[in-house]
């Protein structure tokens, strides 16, 4: 609510999201209708172009919804995500298509965030063949390139995808993201649930292919200490709405409202990952 | 692989054994004898049962009549029914098949009836399709299979649509090639019936519960994310992977070929195991109710086999055998 | 070729029956046929619903009513007891000379007549037969008929038209023996006999042509669990009134349904043509339908159920309880008293569903030549019940709870097999009967093999419901359920020598009516035995069923009688009218 857009000599953000509200009917029963949860109420904020915005909350504040509305995984009942001047909640899910490869999702749990029973190599050409992308030799190249990227050995391509330890699954879940060039990545707590050598290498990849591609990030965790190491920006969450927005610096520094400075106090008693920081 | 086969090859022969002995022992347990009734003849002596008795070993010792009747296993005879003086293994052929053929009948039926029903209800959860589907399966499941059997048969009856038992009419053998598959078609269409409405339900239920869990799995919605959608969604991502209890499902299925429809054969007179089985239990012809009862072990065996053998190709986690490398 | 042959004869024929039977072969003018008072028309196919399938089709091994029911259709015998009258006659025996002391009868074959393989039958195939059936190594159920004394019956040949049995006591009604005896065909059996191999003749998985009879019918195939089809024996010995040779059906097919119920809807949907041993349920439920059903009630049948108790000699190994109950069971004024209280008309009423006939001897109405028509029938009472146990010193205690004359409460259990309704509904009715007395009756359902094997074997019963009959008419038929040492002496088994004067007066009188063979002096001593056993009640006589059978409308010469078997006793008469079978065919 408190971001504004900026000065307009800047060109516009990459991604703007304006006001966007979900709301969850909870399955009831034959006697009691379903309740309404009301997960996210009227966020709004801006992501430019290169640039990372850490969204913060406690588990249960509506983070991964804003995750899913804009990775369009759900449909927002209200407001508007502008990306590249089209608002994508508006869109159907045939009409997305051509703004999929643009934005792409990395999930907290690897594991189950791919099908089971693919190769490595089929999980990350999966997305080109939706899209229609090259030749079968197109792909397997750009497949082998984006395991590159993501720090797997490309003759790991025929392995299923359980035979890859966390930290590799969750290399290969990037790669999959990876494959289609995206200017969006939107990391939904990509970290959480490795141990702390593999979470350090999996951050200095992500600071890597940003470095390399200029994507930009929505990362989000509630780990704020990992955040501003991470983000250029730092969004709080809090029962659905945002309660602080600013630069990481400032966030960290001075925490203006009571959700933040818990959340700094939680992540302070955490382990700061190793070498993670710019 | 090889030594995987031999391993389960040397348990099923294990439990075979255990459960041979089991039946064995628990038939002979029960009371009464074959012979009994006859007793109750008033122009037979007591010396011509005992030499029948003699004459089928019925007067020896447990751990001897055991040895018997395994050797005859062995042969391939499984026993000797005293009933109709002949080889067990004889005796049950022509049955098994026609079991074999309801059974196969009705199974095929409910999958193909279950796999699109629970398929569509998953895909539209909670849409009035799955409501009604989960409604009519409830129904079904909730209904036991003889009050369906007699439901049939009284409408059999009344209305002369359908024969009332048996397996080919009496002038079969004159009909032409397509008259007799409309024959047997007719008389097969109760049991199965019956069959479809008792098995598709559990099915249903089973199929669309691992169908509904894998689409809100997050691979799915990741996919989604990926502009996944529709038919390739279904048939690539989704069924595959909801298709590892199916396929156990189908595995059960297949053990009860033999031994699902015994119940419904014998209420509708299907010439199959049933009606044998129960005689020759009522009859106390045991050499061939401890065979049926090895036939079903046999089956359940086979067929958890083949619904492992399906897992190993089917889902790569399993061939490995390493749950989680990580 | 000649099958083709056949297919297009067939074809041509598929208009006005679609069988492929043999026709019957032409009288021959040296062949001794029977000549039968009926007159009826060829073709058509009859379908009879039997209980369970055939389980051999070997009549020396065959011990099962249904098996022997289709080995009737295959098989004929040298002298056969008609069904309607319950009078012997001669069948493949012509005729038959008792000697005057009656140890020799004399049994001459009709000539020229031919198995249904067309091979000729004379003295060598009864000869053959003979030793069959008393072969001990064989056991076959039939056997012990033919043992007199420990000794077989002998037969000789006299000329290849003339055997003769000699036996070495005189028999009552011997000639009764021959019913039911398959005469087999030497010259396809008496190779696997020698060899030891009979026992595995004539399976149901034999080939068509290997079994071969003197039946009016001969097996066609056997389809398992579904049905036996015969066809017609072209050689049959018997022809109609206009000499035309019998029978009159191109095919007997028997189909199988498991209870009376299935049977039933068979018949409803006009699957079979036939239908017995109906029970009164469904016999009325068919009285309602219209179109012209034969439906027949034939009286009373030969079976008589009873209530039985436990008299047996115990060991110490048997519950002492039922062993402390027997001094009640062996007083002859408590069984009275029982016998006076039960209402023997309630349980026709509601177990035979009004058809059925109480009974208070062993011998039904049922059986004409033999019941004693003097035997009292009293009404039941419970007052006279009562009295009758006060007098053998029974008393009641406040709550009216019958106490012996220890002073212990009088209690026992029936068992009775749970799969027969008509019994459990008797002992419902006796449980209930009884508590009118202050008796503390239990109904226990026991499956009906677990059952014999109490009142048979462990003796572990307070008493049973039971019933027997149903067999031949004739007194020696029962021969081991009166002498107190047979077989089937249920009430007490295995009695080295008779328990009590009545049962000692019971073996004289048994043993001497086998011995007489006049008719009128049999029937006086067999009306003494009746007498006796009423009086005494080592079983107390509750009813017996009526016979019911129902027919299709088509079904001609229908004249179903009171033994087994009831409605094909005649099968080589019956025949379809012709409308009739048309309108079946569709």
């Amino acid at each position: 609510m408190n971001s504004q857009p900026s000065a307009p000599a800047t060109p516009p953000p990459l991604l703007r999201v304006q006001e966007l509200a979900k709301t969850y009917i909870r399955r009831g029963s034959f006697t009691q209708p379903g309740a309404r949860v009301q997960a996210v109420k009227g966020v709004s904020f801006s992501i430019e172009a290169g640039s990372t915005l850490g969204l913060a909350g406690s588990s249960g504040c509506g983070k991964s919804t804003v995750a899913r509305c804009i990775g369009r995984i759900e449909r927002p009942d209200e407001g508007k995500i502008l990306f590249d001047g089209h608002n994508l909640a508006a869109l159907s899910f045939r009409e997305l298509r051509p703004f999929r490869p643009a934005i792409q999702m990395v999930f907290q749990d690897a594991a189950t965030a791919m099908n089971p029973s693919f190769s490595a190599a089929d999980i990350i050409a999966e997305p080109l063949l939706i899209q229609g992308i090259g030749t079968a030799e197109e792909r397997a190249g750009r497949v082998r390139q984006a395991m590159q990227e993501a720090g797997l050995p490309a003759e790991w391509s025929g392995r299923a995808a359980h035979d890859f330890s966390g930290g590799q699954r969750q290399r290969l879940t990037l790669a999959r993201a990876l494959v289609l060039k995206p200017k969006l990545l939107v990391l939904d707590e990509p970290l959480t649930g490795l141990d702390v050598s593999t979470r350090a290498q999996i951050a200095n990849l992500l600071l890597a292919v940003q470095a390399a591609h200029g994507i930009a990030y929505l990362f989000i965790s509630h780990d704020l200490f990992l955040l501003g190491h991470l983000a250029d920006r730092i969004a709080v969450m809090s029962e659905g709405q945002l309660v602080e927005e600013g630069p990481t610096s400032q966030i960290m520094a001075r925490p203006q409202h009571a959700e933040t400075r818990k959340l700094l106090a939680a992540s302070g008693r955490q382990l700061a990952p190793a070498g993670a920081g710019r | 692989m090889k030594s995987y086969v031999a391993r389960r090859l040397a348990r099923a022969v294990l439990l075979l054994f255990a459960v041979s002995v089991l039946c064995f022992l628990l038939t002979r347990l029960a009371p009464g004898s074959f012979f009994d009734e006859i007793r109750l003849n008033p122009q037979i002596s007591p010396q011509t049962i005992a030499a029948l008795q003699a004459r089928y070993g019925l007067d020896e010792p447990l751990p001897l009549r055991y040895g018997r009747w395994a050797r005859s296993v062995a042969r391939g005879d499984f026993g000797f029914s005293i009933a109709y003086n002949t080889p067990v293994a004889q005796l049950m052929w022509a049955p098994a098949k026609h079991t074999l053929l309801l059974g196969g009948v009705a199974m095929l039926l409910c999958w193909l009836i279950s796999i699109p029903l629970a398929v569509w209800s998953a895909a539209y959860e909670r849409s009035w399709f799955d409501r009604g589907v989960s409604a009519l399966t409830s129904l079904f499941i909730s209904i036991p299979e003889i009050v369906l059997a007699l439901a049939l048969l009284a409408f059999a009856m009344r209305s002369h649509a359908l024969p009332v038992g048996g397996m080919t009419s009496v002038g079969f053998d004159e009909l032409t090639a397509w008259g007799k598959a409309v024959d047997i078609a007719r008389h097969m269409l109760a049991p199965v019936v019956i069959l479809v409405l008792v098995g598709t339900p559990v099915i249903v239920r089973h199929l669309r519960a691992s169908v509904a869990e894998v689409l809100h799995a997050p691979f799915v919605e990741a996919a989604r994310g990926c502009g996944i959608g529709g038919a390739r969604l279904l048939f690539r991502h989704v069924l595959p992977a909801a298709a590892n209890p199916a396929i156990s499902l189908f595995g059960l299925s297949l053990a009860a070929l033999l031994s699902g429809s015994l119940l419904v054969e014998v209420v509708t007179g299907w010439p199959g195991l049933g009606p044998l089985i129960l005689d020759a239990t009522l009859a106390r012809d045991l050499d061939v109710v401890v065979a049926a009862a090895m036939l079903g072990a046999a089956m359940m065996i086979v067929g958890n086999f083949a619904a492992d053998l399906l897992l190993l190709a089917a889902d790569p986690r399993i061939r490995t055998g390493s749950p989680d490398a990580g | 070729m000649l099958r083709t042959a056949r297919l297009c004869l067939l074809v041509q024929l598929l208009a006005i029956f679609c069988l492929a039977a043999p026709s019957p072969d032409p009288l021959q003018p040296k062949e001794e046929v029977q000549v039968c008072k009926d007159a009826g028309q060829y073709g058509g196919r009859l379908v009879v619903g039997l209980r369970a399938e055939p389980k051999t089709l070997n009549p020396v091994t065959a011990e099962d009513a249904v098996s022997r029911e289709v080995i009737g259709g295959l098989m004929a015998d040298l002298v056969h007891i008609n069904r309607s009258t319950q009078q012997s006659e001669p069948a493949l025996a012509k005729s038959w000379k008792v000697s005057a002391d009656g140890l020799t009868y004399t049994l001459k074959l009709r000539r020229g007549i031919r198995f249904s393989d067309g091979q000729p039958f004379d003295a060598d195939d009864v000869i053959f037969s003979w030793a069959v059936y008393t072969d001990e190594k064989i056991a076959s159920p039939q056997r012990d008929l033919l043992i007199l004394d420990g000794k077989p019956i002998q037969v000789t040949k006299l000329d290849p038209y003339t055997v003769r049995f000699t036996l070495t006591r005189p028999y009552a009604a011997a000639e009764r023996l021959f019913d039911s005896l398959a005469i087999l065909p030497r010259h396809i059996l008496d190779k696997p006999y020698r060899n030891g191999q009979f026992l595995q003749q004539w399976s149901l998985n034999t080939p068509a042509s290997q079994i071969v009879g003197l039946g009016p019918f001969r097996l066609k195939q056997y389809l398992p669990g579904q049905r036996v089809v015969l066809e017609r024996n072209p050689y049959y010995w018997k022809a109609d009134a206009p000499k035309r040779r019998l029978p009159y059906l191109d095919e007997l097919v028997f189909v199988f349904a498991g209870n009376e119920d299935a049977r039933l809807m068979q018949f409803e949907a006009g699957e079979t043509d036939v239908v017995n041993r109906l029970s009164a349920q469904n016999y009325s439920l068919l009285a309602r339908q219209s179109g012209g059903l034969q439906l027949d009630d034939l009286g009373p049948s030969t079976e008589y159920n009873f209530l039985l108790f436990n008299l047996n000699e115990l060991n110490s190994s048997h519950v002492p309880e039922i062993e402390r109950k027997q001094a009640w069971f062996r007083d002859l004024g408590f069984r009275q008293a029982v016998s006076a209280a039960i209402d023997r008309e309630s349980i026709v009423r509601l177990a035979y569903g009004g058809r059925g006939t109480p009974l208070w001897g062993n011998v039904s109405p049922g059986n004409k030549l033999w019941v004693d028509a003097s035997l009292p029938h009293p009404q039941r009472s419970v007052d006279s019940a009562r009295q009758l146990l006060k007098s053998a010193g029974f008393s009641w205690n406040a709550t009216g709870n019958l106490l012996d004359p220890g002073g212990q409460p009088v209690e026992f259990s029936i068992i009775v097999a749970s799969s027969n309704s008509q019994r459990m509904e008797m002992a419902t009715i006796i449980q209930d009967d009884l508590s009118k007395l202050g008796m503390q009756v239990n109904v226990v359902p026991l499956e009906f093999r677990a059952l014999l094997q109490r009142v048979f074997q462990n003796y572990n019963y307070e008493a049973t419901i039971l019933g027997l009959g149903g067999g031949d008419a004739d007194p020696n038929a029962e021969m081991n359920v009166w002498v107190s040492n047979g077989s089937t002496h249920l009430w007490h088994q295995g009695e080295a020598h008779p328990a009590t004067a009545w049962e000692a007066e019971l073996d004289r009188l048994m043993n001497r009516q086998m011995l007489t063979l006049n008719y009128k002096r049999r029937k006086r001593l067999y009306d003494q035995v009746q007498q006796i056993i009423a009086a005494n009640l080592p079983m107390v006589f509750l009813a017996t069923p009526d016979v019911l059978v129902a027919a299709k409308p088509g079904v001609g010469n229908f004249h179903p009688a009171v033994l087994e078997p009831t409605t094909l006793w005649n099968v080589d008469q019956l025949y379809l009218r012709r409308g009739a079978e048309m309108a079946r065919s569709r």
